[in-house]
């Protein structure tokens, strides 16, 4: 079976006064059906433009674009995200195929219009359905993340930060998407409520057999609910491994260090840190992107020569030692 | 003796809603008790609005306390009039959570440590030294290259180390930290972590460290204060209350938190839902009553729980001990 979703060599620069940032730089990797993934990686390392690229709401500076995102839907067949045009992407696929949790959006709600008219807009403009109709499905979408439908009167601000984020999680679930693409979607919340949020993803995920690609810096909260956990560093993602040989054994580098310097509460560690910092997008290091910063660099060659990636015993990894 | 004695702190905030309305109080602090010897690190712990940040501004006395006492190196600084308090603010500092908006944009590097240099009529040739010696500590070096920088110059993690490199320049007795790395990336965050760490160690300085993640107070406390609501429900020794938490929070609170483990995504967390109550009208009895999954009927939610030492030096306050 095809997977879900199939990125290959996708690259997505924007253009800005000070030069071309490669934020998104040569990304391929493939999600199945029902799967789980998360996309780690310190800030600016790209993740929320690779999200934006994959649900195509490109800014206007985008400098150049390329590769193809495969999406494989039974009703669609097989398409390629990239190829299609904003009218198309509308119809078929923003909503009802793929869903975005954007980052800070419980913030991003409109303060001045109440929960019923931020949840039904996108159905009755973009989708075409009759208010009665969105309305029956903004109730049911906020039955299923655990709200009484009475939130759908409510104003932003008569509502806590958990409850806020149950609404913007409601929305991207209310069309029965395939796949969410939630971006940092607990980082404003407080631990017991993140808690509780993480525990509504895996309830949903497992309820309508969702597919997630899961943004965060933070380790432990994506081994709450990753199959695979995908590592990015400065615009290239450096390795891509099953969460079970992920957490034991990880191959890259960076990976190591990532996971290195994560504080643990009930494990006995000291904690390492990663020297040094982010490159820049605009003009990154020459050969592998990490390696001013890796204690394995091998002269002479990881400064020079880009890294290919390879498989080793179910990961993928671009690092010239293996 | 301790160098820091709180005793039965409270910081209320009177609220009016109307002209003729009555005035209603915010407490956001109300009864928080604890000492700390010289050298000693305290980490607060609690949720969003819990009243962590106004405790430690009370304590500073940059909020003025409703009621309870501070007393610092055996003096009652509770209500001593600004004129008198030179000493006490020559004593302590505070670090802040946000590095992009504590420091200045308009001033140097430079003159951001020099400036509680002045204020202390160091005068400048030993200024410029002490400058340098602070950049040095926080390992932005060379000292040179950031001297001339401003603010928006620099990265998160090199901001905080600024902030930091000023709160310590004065070398304080008793500092404040609020959140130093919550806003940082988790690579940094173990840097500035362990170089708070090796500070506080070199130069034996009493610590209270706010944070709502316990695993990076981990690092550093040597004892743990946990509040709800505004008030403390639990206080011991870092090890033994993260080993053996008594207070059904502060379960919760651990609970809540993965470590990184692949097994993780197999399990629901038993976490109580909700969130904390409003300040303003906080639930009677115990004000966790609400949420919590041992809540007794008709006592939880009427009487509220004495602070009692549970185990030794380990204190809670819930009607289950
Ligand atoms: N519209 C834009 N124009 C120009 N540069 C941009 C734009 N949006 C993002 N960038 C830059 O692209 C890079 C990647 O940013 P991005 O937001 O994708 O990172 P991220 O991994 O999501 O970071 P964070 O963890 O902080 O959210 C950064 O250097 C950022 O400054
Ligand atoms: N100057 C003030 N006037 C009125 N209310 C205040 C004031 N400062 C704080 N509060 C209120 O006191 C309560 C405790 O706030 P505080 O900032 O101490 O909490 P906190 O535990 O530090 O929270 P956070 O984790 O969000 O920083 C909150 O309800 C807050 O709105
Ligand atoms: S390719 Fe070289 S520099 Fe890059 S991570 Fe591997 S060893 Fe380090
Ligand atoms: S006093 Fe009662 S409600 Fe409060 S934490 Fe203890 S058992 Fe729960
Ligand atoms: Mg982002
Ligand atoms: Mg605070």
């Amino acid at each position: 079976m095809p997977p879900l979703l199939e990125l290959r060599n996708v690259k997505m620069y924007y253009g800005t006064s000070r030069g071309t940032v490669k934020a998104v730089d040569g990304i391929s990797f493939r999600l199945n059906k029902g799967e789980a993934m998360a996309l780690v990686g310190e800030s600016g390392s790209g993740k929320s433009s690779l999200a934006f690229t994959i649900i195509r709401l490109l800014p206007r500076n985008v400098a150049e674009a390329g590769g193809e995102i495969l999406f494989h839907d039974e009703e669609l067949g097989v398409v390629d995200l990239a190829k299609m045009n904003e009218y198309e992407i509308r119809r078929k696929i923003r909503w009802k195929k793929i869903s975005m949790v954007f980052q800070a959006s419980m913030n991003a709600l409109n303060p001045i219009l109440r929960v019923q008219d931020q949840m039904i807009e996108p159905l009755v403009l973009h989708l075409g359905l009759s208010r009665e109709e969105a309305v029956k499905i903004a109730e049911e979408a906020l039955r299923s993340v655990g709200l009484a439908k009475d939130v759908l009167m409510r104003y932003p601000f008569e509502l806590s930060g958990g409850m806020k984020q149950r609404v913007v999680i409601a929305m991207a679930i209310m069309m029965r998407p395939r796949l969410v693409i939630l971006d940092e979607p607990t980082s404003a919340l407080d631990v017991i409520t993140q808690a509780n949020i993480m525990n509504l993803l895996k309830e949903l995920k497992a309820k309508f057999d969702l597919s997630y690609i899961l943004i965060t810096h933070d380790i432990a909260l994506a081994s709450e609910i990753a199959d695979k956990i995908g590592v990015m560093y400065a615009g290239k993602l450096v390795e891509v491994a099953p969460a079970d040989v992920f957490f034991r054994k990880p191959k890259h580098p960076y990976s190591q260090k990532l996971l290195a310097a994560m504080p643990t509460l009930r494990e006995e560690k000291s904690i390492e840190y990663i020297p040094g910092d982010v490159p820049s997008l605009i003009t990154p290091p020459p050969g592998c992107r990490f390696h001013p910063r890796c204690p394995y660099a091998i002269k002479g060659k990881c400064d020079k020569e880009e890294p290919q990636t390879k498989q080793i015993d179910g990961s993928e990894v671009a690092c010239w030692l293996y | 003796m301790p160098l820091l004695e709180v005793q039965e702190l409270r910081t209320w905030f009177p609220v009016k809603k109307g002209l003729f309305s009555p005035v209603r109080y915010v407490k956001a602090v109300d009864g928080v008790s604890f000492a700390l010897e010289k050298g000693e690190v305290l980490a607060v712990i609690g949720e969003s609005g819990s009243g962590k940040t106004t405790l430690g501004r009370t304590i500073l006395r940059l909020v003025k306390p409703t009621a309870g006492r501070i007393i610092f190196e055996g003096k009652d600084v509770t209500n001593t009039p600004e004129s008198a308090l030179r000493w006490y603010r020559f004593s302590t500092a505070m670090v802040f959570q946000d590095p992009f908006s504590s420091l200045n944009p308009y001033h140097t590097v430079q003159y951001i440590l020099e400036e509680p240099l002045i204020l202390r009529g160091v005068p400048p040739k030993n200024r410029a030294e002490l400058v340098v010696k602070a950049l040095e500590e926080v390992r932005l070096v060379p000292p040179e290259d950031f001297l001339k920088k401003y603010p928006h110059m620099l990265s998160g993690g090199q901001r905080q180390r600024v902030g930091i490199a000023r709160a310590l320049i004065t070398r304080p007795k008793f500092i404040v930290a609020d959140e130093p790395v919550s806003m940082l990336d988790v690579s940094i965050r173990a840097e500035i972590l362990s170089l708070m760490r090796s500070l506080q160690t070199k130069y034996g300085i009493t610590m209270m460290y706010i944070t709502h993640d316990i695993a990076t107070a981990k690092y550093l406390a040597d004892k743990i204060l946990v509040m709800y609501a505004g008030k403390m429900v639990e206080y011991g020794p870092f090890r033994d209350v993260i080993k053996e938490p008594l207070h059904p929070y502060t379960q919760a609170l651990i609970e809540a938190l993965p470590d990184p483990d692949p097994t993780n995504r197999f399990k629901l967390r038993k976490v109580p839902p909700g969130e904390p109550p409003s300040l303003l009208d906080p639930p009677a009895g115990c004000r966790f009553h609400p949420r919590c999954p041992y809540a007794i009927k008709g006592k939880c939610d009427k009487e509220e729980p004495k602070f009692i030492e549970a185990k030794k030096d380990h204190y809670t306050a819930c009607w289950l001990y």
